[in-house]
């Protein structure tokens, strides 16, 4: 299996564009809470009750208080967008006769998986680098959530109805397949691994 | 009313020693150390289930407790700290106390109405604690269904029964607040005049009044289906799944606010004192906690981003998500702009609201990775989730309402805190706090899911920081407890305002007598007359 580094390894042709926009979200937020932080430990320092800072003249700051409600505003809003768009990236389906087309079916608490063949498994998933993969998923008994971290998808599986996603994935390994919905005692032991392989041994695979 | 108080000030806590005299007062400042009482409890036994998770997770395979036993400790710890320690924490301990002192009243609106809301509070307690003694419930405090409705095998219906009892003492106080704000303030006691702790409790309440209701069905729903099979969440009977989770989160992301505004409340009275300064943008202030209690309404779906709820309707949860952050973050703002050209002292309930401020920050601003729908996608449900809700509920509202208690101390009991162990209980929990919930938020961006009882071993690391962070945050909660209890006999006698604070309450006895005031007060100054130059 992977190994776990402190930079989350991106499998799928998601995971750059996720790691893009969580770095720049990450720069932009820990900008603001150094400049917080050092603004108030300076503060704090400079105008302790015992030092003889200059404390006259307070103004009325109606303009900086106008300023800290529109540019924050203005960068959430380009960050919403942003976020957005690739949400609508992560639901658009694929084009749907390009896709490979496997079932997946939620249960207590197992993964069970079954190839446009017939060929099923358990708790592992293998599919072929490069192509565009569409899971169409159900649960037989409660809420789970399909979670690939290495792809940056999750989607919780419903008992009423089949859900659709898709992921393409870029780099062969194993990774990780969580169940990130609570589904009961065995919650954490619903663990598969996916297993990201050459078309041509998925092929091979397949024959098996 | 008959008031005893002469010149002699016998003070509330005089007014009666016996176990009676405590159970059957309508004195708004007892009945607040009754709810004190009560919820220091469920926080220890709340935190005692914490303790067993955190052990269970300082190594990865599952060894400790079964997985059975975990899932109903997760579950106790949630039900427990929200229900039963958050929500009632500032506004039934210190919004009890202080609102009638704060405004100049003499007691809340409804004396025996607040007496009724501690024993429901308590008779949700017995239901709630009895159900974990019987067996316990494993459904998670979210009770999703038709996990909670049809397949958990445990009490399920006890625990409703607690939380349903003890929303009605949300919705008691919170209608006992709003009417007294309205009707009972001093003379001269206008709303731009009121402090804002008295705002934020006014809001909170209307949350409380307007939310818990939503809960309170919510939960029966659950309990129909459950022992009538009536379809109404359960695909298999015809329901549907998420409808509870719209109607949960109705409720449940709202809380979140009752849980916070409350202590931004008490951060902007701590902060204001021991700055020695008028807060910055008053009226910004004020505002801010109406947006934040009006918006918090209408974000409730960024809980279900990947829950099959329709895209359109994520990217407009997600849009109010971000600008409910705008009035979140002019608070923080603002209190950063307090200090500024302040004269500032760093007393323990200071040292408490300024780790409020940047514990807070740090839990909105990883909020807003949670608000953007892609991030979400990968990072809901997993440890990030939880460092962020706890860097709000736990960095933010424990933190605030442990400087309240600090803070207001020498009024509710008469006596001064012993101060460098007070100064050093706010580094060791601060310090504590960071390493237990800042590791789990690279936890969760790597991908580890929640309420996991068992985890692959390379986040063995991480989850060890965690664990021993848990151990010294412990530690650090545990002292307030001794040294306060210390001070009630043996600390120095307080005079009325100890920190030459503003306000009404530092206007009356510490302790105040029974009426709080023997003369309404007239009141002809803004809030916050502080002056840095001076003091």
């Amino acid at each position: 299996m992977e190994r776990f580094a402190p930079f989350l390894k991106g499998a799928s042709s998601l995971s750059d564009s996720f790691d893009v926009l969580f770095l720049v979200l990450l720069s932009l937020c820990s900008v603001v809470a150094f400049s917080i932080t050092f603004l108030a430990i300076f503060f704090a320092i400079k105008y302790r009750h015992s030092s003889g800072a200059n404390r006259a003249k307070i103004r009325k700051g109606r303009a900086i208080e106008f300023a800290w409600i529109f540019v924050p505003l203005g960068l959430f809003l380009v960050i919403f967008v942003w976020a957005a768009n690739l949400y609508i990236e992560i639901f658009a389906p694929p084009q749907e006769d390009a896709a490979l087309k496997i079932t997946v079916v939620g249960k207590q608490w197992m993964w069970k998986v079954q190839h446009p063949g017939g060929k099923r498994e358990i708790n592992e998933l293998h599919v072929p680098r490069g192509d565009t993969v569409q899971l169409d998923m159900i649960s037989k008994d409660v809420i789970h959530s399909f979670f690939v971290p290495a792809f940056r998808i999750k989607h919780d599986v419903l008992p009423h109805g089949s859900i659709s996603i898709w992921f393409h994935p870029t780099e062969t390994g194993e990774y990780y397949l969580f169940c990130a919905e609570y589904c009961g005692t065995g919650h954490s032991r619903m663990v598969g691994r996916i297993i990201v392989m050459e078309p041509s041994a998925y092929a091979q695979w397949l024959q098996e | 009313m008959n008031t005893n108080a002469g010149p002699q000030h016998r003070s509330y806590i005089d007014e009666g020693y016996s176990l009676k005299s405590w159970l059957t007062t309508h004195d708004h400042k007892r009945i607040a150390l009754l709810y004190m009482v009560s919820i220091t409890l469920f926080f220890f036994i709340g935190g005692a289930a914490a303790t067993i998770m955190r052990l269970e997770l300082a190594t990865a395979p599952g060894d400790l407790v079964t997985s059975q036993t975990y899932n109903k400790f997760f579950t106790a710890h949630g039900v427990i700290m929200v229900w039963f320690f958050l929500i009632p924490s500032i506004p039934n301990v210190m919004g009890n106390f202080l609102v009638p002192l704060m405004i100049g009243a003499r007691d809340l609106a409804f004396p025996r109405l607040n007496l009724a809301s501690w024993y429901l509070y308590t008779l949700g307690g017995i239901f709630t604690i009895g159900a974990l003694i019987a067996g316990g419930v494993d459904t998670g405090w979210t009770f999703y269904t038709p996990y909670s409705s049809m397949f958990s095998n445990t009490n399920v219906i006890a625990v409703i029964i607690g939380v349903f009892i003890v929303g009605f003492s949300s919705i008691f106080t919170a209608i006992n607040f709003i009417v007294t704000i309205h009707k009972m303030r001093a003379p001269g006691l206008t709303w731009f005049r009121l402090p804002l702790f008295i705002w934020a409790n006014y809001a909170t309440s209307v949350i409380m009044v307007m939310a818990t209701p939503v809960l309170a069905m919510t939960l029966s729903l659950v309990a129909i289906e459950r022992i009538f099979q009536v379809g109404i969440f359960d695909p298999a009977l015809g329901g549907d799944p998420l409808l509870f989770q719209h109607l949960f989160w109705f409720y449940s992301h709202p809380a979140v606010y009752i849980m916070v505004l409350p202590a931004m409340g008490v951060a902007s009275e701590i902060i204001t004192c021991f700055s020695r300064k008028p807060i910055f943008g008053y009226r910004f202030m004020a505002y801010a906690i109406i947006g934040i209690a009006v918006i918090g309404f209408l974000v409730w779906g960024h809980h279900m981003f990947v829950s099959g709820q329709s895209m359109y309707a994520g990217m407009m949860f997600s849009l109010l998500s971000f600008l409910v952050a705008i009035p979140s973050a002019i608070k923080v703002f603002n209190w950063t702009a307090t200090l500024y050209k302040g004269s500032i002292s760093f007393e323990a309930p200071m040292l408490y609201a300024l780790g409020f401020v940047g514990l807070f920050m740090m839990g909105g601003l990883t909020g807003l990775f949670l608000a953007s729908l892609a991030l979400d996608v990968h990072l809901t449900d997993t440890y990030f989730v939880i460092a962020h809700f706890h860097y709000i509920m736990v960095g933010g509202s424990v933190m605030a309402y442990l400087g309240g208690i600090h803070y207001w101390w020498p009024k509710m009991s008469g006596r001064l805190y012993p101060e460098n162990w007070g100064r050093f209980a706010a580094i060791v929990i601060f310090v504590g706090f960071n390493l237990t919930f800042f590791p789990q938020f690279l936890l969760g961006y790597l991908g580890m899911p929640r309420r996991y009882h068992q985890y692959p071993e390379e986040l063995q690391l991480l989850n060890g920081l965690s664990s021993a962070g848990a151990a010294v945050l412990a530690v650090g909660y545990i002292l307030p407890l001794f040294y306060l209890l210390w001070s009630l006999r043996y600390g120095k006698v307080s005079d009325s305002n100890p920190w030459k604070a503003k306000g009404l309450e530092w206007k009356t006895p510490s302790p105040p007598i029974k009426g709080n005031f023997e003369e309404t007060p007239i009141v002809k100054e803004e809030a916050y007359a502080y002056s840095p130059q001076k003091s």
